[in-house]
């Protein structure tokens, strides 16, 4: 298992999605979670990995991913260089308010992770000598 | 590596065509199964998806099923859901998309 609890560093590509869910996964089951909350984790795992390989960068670029046991919650972060981008900003009406052209257009997967999550945060800092995208969630453990 | 699915078609006496997908569908999956289930779609007239079997759905793969609801409609065709339990019918059911295709419990609803 790759230990998670200080940051690691990811090529951002398609090729090393599963190589990243799995290690947080790994990360997980050793923190205790486990049953329905692990599909929990893994939807917020998707969706944030999912948006940094698709549109973070218009050339390669890395992904940090840090999960590790924080009081009585799993903490997982996501950081990367790309262009600057808050995806909980996005729209925030319940999902039966949008039309089906809305929901295909987007924001399915930050719904669900915010509805599965219990705090989410975003920021715009200094990271690893540039500014970066820092995205963290919090999922209760028990 | 893609999520490995198992997929199964069985006509039933009401004219439904019953996909029967089993495993997950996530990001690396999702496509293909959305080009299977386009190709059942363009040649018949009524699809369920039968889910019962389906143990893990993003949001990669309600996508799908939008995707492919739409194509029904734009059609004139019918496309639904079934059989769908514990995660994925509660994801079915937060994202509201149960509401869009009228998910039935099982397919005897049909």
């Amino acid at each position: 298992m790759t230990d998670l609890s200080e940051w690691q560093e990811y090529p951002a590509t398609r090729a090393m999605y599963e190589t990243m869910r799995d290690d947080i996964l790994a990360n997980a089951y050793a923190a205790g979670i486990s049953g329905e909350k692990i599909d929990e984790l893994e939807l917020g795992v998707e969706e944030m990995l999912t948006n940094i390989i698709s549109y973070a960068y218009t050339e390669a670029g890395n992904v940090w991913i840090r999960a590790r046991r924080e009081e009585d919650f799993f903490r997982l972060d996501f950081a990367d260089h790309g262009q600057p981008f808050d995806p909980l900003a996005e729209d925030r009406r319940h999902l039966a308010d949008r039309s089906v052209d809305e929901l295909e257009e987007g924001g399915l997967g930050i719904y669900l992770v915010r509805e599965n999550f219990d705090r989410l945060a975003y920021t715009y800092e200094d990271f690893q000598g540039a500014k970066a995208n820092m995205l963290s969630l919090w999922l209760k453990l028990i | 590596m893609a999520s490995e699915v198992v997929q199964t078609e069985m006509k039933l006496e009401n004219g439904w065509l019953a996909w029967r997908v089993e495993g997950r569908i996530d990001i690396s999956n999702a496509e293909d199964i959305y080009l299977s289930g386009e190709k059942i779609v363009a040649r018949e007239a009524k699809t369920v998806l039968d889910m019962a079997a389906v143990a893990y759905i993003s949001s990669a793969g309600l996508r799908v099923l939008l995707r492919l609801f739409k194509k029904a409609k734009r059609e004139g065709k019918e496309f639904t859901v079934a059989g769908a339990a514990g995660m994925v019918k509660k994801i079915l059911h937060d994202s509201n998309m149960d509401s869009f295709l009228q998910m039935r419990a099982s397919l005897d609803e049909l």
